[in-house]
């Protein structure tokens, strides 16, 4: 009977809980009129284009992400590097630095290497993200080294074993980082600010912000359809995000 | 296997670490030869170069005779011209006239020919420069005056007025083996010149604007008409045909333009010599441009090279497009950025950019020049400028003994008034010490039903800018002063919420218009109408202008001007607003951003009155010019502290905080965590 | 490259008098920032923020993983509701939340934003990390006669320390981001004393073109940060 009552109890509180985490959300559906809708994807032609940026932005960071931290953390934990606590360490500081102070110096190497005003400004240092090496890196310790140790011994190709061993046991937390990094990449703001010029190139999460004048209205229905790839993504990849961060060990 | 891993590792972190330290090296740019040679010969009627650049010919009043001239100015020989001499007369002249008819004009070279035309008989004369032999070539039996003639392999082009007092001119081309005139089919053609290989081009307008267009002579075709985007004609133009590039001068702007003809848009602008009346017979000898300015009668020459700087426009960064004057002479190209981003570029040290364009009025001017961020202008460019302006301008200028800027566009703020206009309603200017006078002021003439009258300007930012400017000590403004809560009474009281704004006696609205709008009158006469009336009727109105909107009461009778009243009744000052011209010290195009900043102080040097000239002399002897220059003496520049700090203030103000005390303890807390941080 | 030579230059602007004054100056930019009274309170306000932030991050994420884990399909259903905010632009978020708390004189609103927007987060991780605890150990305990707080408190604390810890780190760095919610709520560079953080200094020294302090100030605050989380790595070790 008690457990009865502290189960109605426990779910009654998560009710509340999620009501209170969903109420903006319900309140922005609330606030968006059909006719926003009708305005944003039928009349208005400067949505699709920077829908599509945001889309190829966040799709590419997620990919890229995920690829690249999964080499890297390979190399860093089997490469058998001696001060890998050294690296992980130096990993948390460029975590937690302030994007803030970082933007500068990012921004002087991007002028310097040409590649201002590109999608690659935005794609390239969001690939190279040390959140994603990280949280990869802490995923493939809890990996036992036997795996690859037998594999080595079939096959000297790296391409292979990366391919063939290393990708579907880290499939889950592959998983996690590209979802990780699509939200990242679809809500930064900074960033596209500051590195890109031509309209043509900026993202939806810039429009969202800056609305121009007589657009306000606009503003809940955008956030919804920015919601939905997400959403979608999220449903999709539920399992494997779960399973990714999951498994995180400090 | 590890070791394989940790190689393609390092060889990838190496890689991307080479990527980003390799930097980009910059260009030296060539010095091109900026100097201008002039050319002085009185009566000067005709000139042309040869294609080498050696020597000058000219034709000059009172003689029949050409003259050559080595480029360097020694007198090679005269070749007297009298082939013609036994040509009837087209027309009679009298007088003046008939002394000029009678000389050689529209010198023209072709190889080794020259050919030029004498107004009294109509001949075309050619003349062989090596022996001196001329002959006449062609005859025009009816027409009095040739703007401009080029000559090109077997083909005369004339630009020329078809008839006596017609307006209207035409492109004539003279073939010079049959001696026949044809008419080019092109309507109001403005200049030609010789191209390559048979061709001449010509610039004509239409209703859609200004062109060029290419005539082939053998074919007798054109080309498409390539479409400019000027607004003003080039009076001359000249091909150039290694860069296959048209130049041309264009004087409503006093500039040169550079432009390749297939793709008539401007490539470059540059003023290099300024000319008095519109350009003629403009020629290139090698790399020099020579000009011939009809009014002064001179010949300058120099290199378009020096002065075209590649194509490459001067970039220039504002916060906001609506301070930035009209600077003409250059190809500047502007743009609106957030401060955000721009000071991302400065702190970076971008080199995409030569200037920024920013006001007094901003703290931004300040954090650039605290980060030393700006390169210090020469004093050999612009210290006469600087010389010549008053004092505070210069200190405002200066930072650590560097210029750190180009004041431009300075205006102050002042009081103009009609002590007349005033004594009627017993209001003495004399008797307003305080800002509180003069709404007092403004109340009685409201009351008076005299409410077009007069101007006072919202005085809240004004008032807030003055307290801060008064009261600023190292670091720290204090706001819990008794001043200052009278000030926020005051504010509240005159111009906060709950008062009727139409019915407030602050405004800045003047007479009603109307009854001259009801006017059948063109527009210009309904403007002198209105500001006669203006004129007439004015008691007072506070103004925050250049000279230029001093300079139009000048001279009328009974206007005065002095400072803005101080709330607290301090001396009334005036505070003085400039845009600031700060230089990149990385700009791509250093030499010409400097040339830049030189020429737009020798502009505000040759025109005392659009600056805030120290010269005495300048103002006058009058009132009103005694009174501007007062004014202006009692200037000061101030940077004013960023808006972000005062919203309080404002919402105060506005009525949305009702807490005085929260209000000046909310102003002393922001303003002093700006200045602590 | 992207983090980490910008990271070399980050420290090596901290020790250069001005971008426009290559002067090599020691220390007298961290003397000069430590010094700094604003400084001082945005640090403390950072602080103060993590310390209350954080913990009840935690102890929520946890909590409500725990409940969410234990009510089934309803449940797990719920709590794939909660990463929803995370996902939606800050503007309209913050103008909702300005409207409902209105005027009141203290952090509160800006710190209730960041658990309402980053919760869902912590509640996925820890809550993919309850699920991988095997069941078994509760049917142990619960044949033990251990109640709700001693179970959880016995197992599943011990167990998922790891995520836990991880989760904390990631309510660090997600306090850092805030900043954007709290300047969009107080719409000023200027915020009362008690919601200046760190965020706010460094991006009004940007403003000022005074990147030296900006450089400063986050060397110190990640620094300390980052070796903070470290001695607590290896302490949960």
């Amino acid at each position: 009977m008690k457990k009865q009552f502290g189960k109605i109890v426990a779910v009654f509180v998560l009710f509340l809980v999620s009501a209170a985490l969903i109420l903006p959300v319900v309140f922005m559906v609330c606030k968006a009129a059909p006719k926003d809708f009708y305005l944003l994807l039928i009349e208005k032609f400067w949505f699709y284009p920077k829908f599509w940026n945001s889309l190829f932005y966040a799709a590419g960071i997620g990919a890229g992400a995920s690829l690249l931290s999964l080499l890297a953390a390979f190399g860093l934990t089997k490469g058998g590097f001696r001060h890998g606590k050294i690296i992980f360490f130096l990993l948390l500081l460029l975590m937690l630095m302030p994007l803030q102070t970082t933007l500068l110096p990012n921004y002087i190497g991007l002028r310097d290497l040409g590649i201002l005003d590109t999608r690659s400004a935005l794609l390239l240092p969001m690939i190279c993200s040390p959140f994603a090496i990280y949280l990869m890196c802490r995923y493939m310790e809890g990996v036992p080294d036997e795996n690859w140790e037998a594999a080595r011994l079939e096959t000297d190709s790296l391409f292979r074993i990366l391919f063939h061993v290393v990708f579907p046991q880290m499939r889950a937390c592959v998983a996690a980082v590209f979802v990780f990094m699509f939200a990242e990449g679809f809500n930064m703001i900074e960033q596209p600010m500051y590195y890109l010029k031509q309209d043509k190139l900026k993202p939806l999460s810039i429009i969202t912000d800056s609305m121009q004048a007589g657009e306000e209205k606009l503003i809940y229905a955008i956030g919804i359809v920015c919601m939905i790839p997400l959403l979608f993504l999220y449903g999709f990849y539920e399992e494997e995000l779960t399973d990714g961060l999951g498994r995180l060990k400090m | 296997m590890r070791s394989k891993i940790r190689t393609l590792f390092i060889i990838l972190s190496i890689s991307f670490f080479a990527c980003a330290c390799s930097g980009k090296t910059g260009e030296e740019k060539e010095q091109a030869d900026r100097t201008i040679k002039r050319y002085e010969m009185s009566g000067l009627l005709g000139y042309c170069v040869d294609e080498a650049g050696e020597y000058l010919y000219c034709t000059v009043k009172g003689s029949a005779s050409v003259y050559q001239y080595g480029t360097d100015g020694t007198f090679v020989k005269e070749i007297a011209v009298t082939a013609d001499a036994g040509e009837e007369d087209v027309q009679t002249y009298v007088g003046e006239d008939a002394e000029r008819a009678n000389y050689l004009t529209n010198l023209c070279i072709n190889g080794d020919k020259l050919y030029c035309f004498r107004e009294r008989n109509g001949c075309l004369l050619e003349i062989n420069v090596a022996t001196g032999e001329a002959r006449v070539c062609g005859r025009l039996t009816t027409i009095p005056s040739i703007r401009k003639m080029e000559a090109h392999q077997d083909t005369l082009l004339l630009l020329m007025y078809p008839e006596i007092g017609c307006g209207v001119l035409q492109a004539v081309l003279f073939d010079l083996d049959t001696g026949a005139f044809t008419a080019l089919p092109v309507e109001n053609p403005i200049a030609i010149c010789a191209g390559t290989e048979g061709e001449y081009w010509l610039e004509a307008r239409d209703a859609e604007g200004i062109y060029l267009q290419k005539y082939t002579v053998d074919t007798d075709s054109f080309s498409e008409q390539y479409r400019t985007n000027f607004t003003e004609e080039m009076s001359d133009i000249v091909y150039q045909p290694e860069e296959n590039a048209i130049y041309g001068y264009i004087p409503a702007q006093i500039q040169y333009v550079r432009l390749i003809p297939e793709q008539a848009l401007v490539a470059a602008r540059f003023p290099a010599q300024r000319l008095y009346e519109h350009a003629c017979n403009m020629m290139f000898a090698g790399v020099r441009l020579f000009v011939y300015d009809t009014f002064m009668g001179n010949i300058y020459s120099f290199e378009p090279q020096a002065y075209v700087e590649d194509n490459k426009p001067l970039k220039g960064y504002v916060l906001d497009l609506a301070n930035v004057p009209d600077w003409s002479g250059y190809n500047i190209d502007l743009e609106e950025l957030s401060w955000d981003a721009l000071a991302l570029k400065v702190l970076a040290g971008d080199s995409d950019y030569d200037f920024v364009v920013l006001n007094t009025d901003m703290t931004e001017a300040l954090a650039i020049r605290d980060a030393m961020a700006y390169y210090p202008i020469p004093e050999d460019r612009i210290g006469r400028y600087l010389q010549e302006c008053y004092p505070f301008v210069r200190e405002a200028a200066t930072y650590r003994g560097d210029i750190w800027m180009l004041p431009v566009n300075l205006y102050a703020a002042g009081i103009v008034y009609r002590e007349d206009n005033l004594a009627e309603y017993n209001i003495s200017m004399e008797d307003i010490k305080t800002y509180e006078d003069l709404c007092a002021a403004a109340k009685l003439l409201y009351e008076a039903g005299q409410a077009d009258r007069y101007a006072v300007g919202y005085p809240n930012t004004l008032l807030l800018k003055e307290y801060i400017r008064l009261n600023k000590k190292e670091g720290t403004v204090n706001f819990d002063t008794e001043e200052f809560r009278s000030l926020l009474d005051f504010l509240k009281g005159e111009y906060g919420a709950g008062t009727d704004f139409r019915s407030s006696y602050i405004h800045i609205n003047f007479m009603d218009y109307q009854q001259f709008y009801d006017l059948d009158i063109d527009v210009e006469e309904r403007q002198n109408l209105i500001w006669e009336a203006f004129l007439k009727t004015i008691c007072f109105e506070q103004v925050a202008g250049s000279n230029w909107d001093y300079d139009k009461y000048e001279g009328k009778e009974g206007f005065h001007v002095c400072g803005v009243p101080t709330f607290s009744g301090r001396e009334g000052t005036s505070p003085v607003m400039a845009d600031i011209v700060i230089i990149n010290p990385n700009a791509p195009n250093l030499d010409t951003v400097l040339d830049f900043v030189e020429d737009m102080s020798k502009n505000y040097i040759a025109n005392p009155d659009r600056h805030l000239s120290a010269e005495e002399g300048i103002y006058g002897t009058d009132v009103f010019d005694r009174d501007v220059y007062t004014l202006y003496s009692q200037g000061e520049i101030d940077f004013a502290l960023p808006n972000e700090l005062f919203i309080s203030y404002y919402s105060y103000i506005a009525g949305d905080i009702t807490d005085k005390e929260a209000v000046i303890e909310e102003l002393n807390r922001t303003v002093n965590m700006y200045f602590g941080e | 490259m992207f983090y980490f030579l910008p990271f070399l230059k980050v420290i090596y602007y901290s020790f250069i008098k001005g971008q426009y004054q290559k002067s090599f100056v020691g220390f007298a930019n961290y003397i000069a920032v430590l010094k700094n009274t604003y400084f001082q309170m945005a640090c403390l306000n950072t602080l103060l923020m993590i310390a209350f932030c954080v913990p009840v991050f935690l102890a929520a994420a946890v909590l409500l993983s725990i409940l969410y884990c234990g009510s089934g399909a309803v449940g797990n259903f719920l709590r794939k509701l909660t990463i929803l905010p995370l996902l939606l632009p800050s503007v309209s978020v913050v103008a909702a939340f300005a409207l409902l708390f209105g005027k009141i004189e203290s952090p509160l609103p800006v710190y209730i934003l960041y658990l309402w927007k980053y919760l869902g987060m912590g509640i996925v991780i820890v809550s993919s990390a309850l699920t991988a605890v095997e069941p078994q150990l509760y049917e142990a305990a619960r044949m033990d006669g251990a109640g709700f707080w001693q179970m959880h408190g016995r197992i599943t604390l011990p167990l998922c320390a790891r995520p836990i810890g991880f989760t904390a780190v990631l309510g660090v760095v997600y306090c850092f981001r805030t900043f954007r919610e709290s300047y969009l709520y107080y719409g000023s560079n200027y915020p009362p004393d008690y919601s200046y953080t760190l965020q706010y200094y460094m991006n009004n020294q940007f403003l000022k073109l005074n990147y030296q302090s900006m450089a400063v100030s986050s060397i110190l605050v990640t620094l300390t940060l980052a070796v903070f989380i470290a001695l607590c790595m290896k302490r949960t070790k």
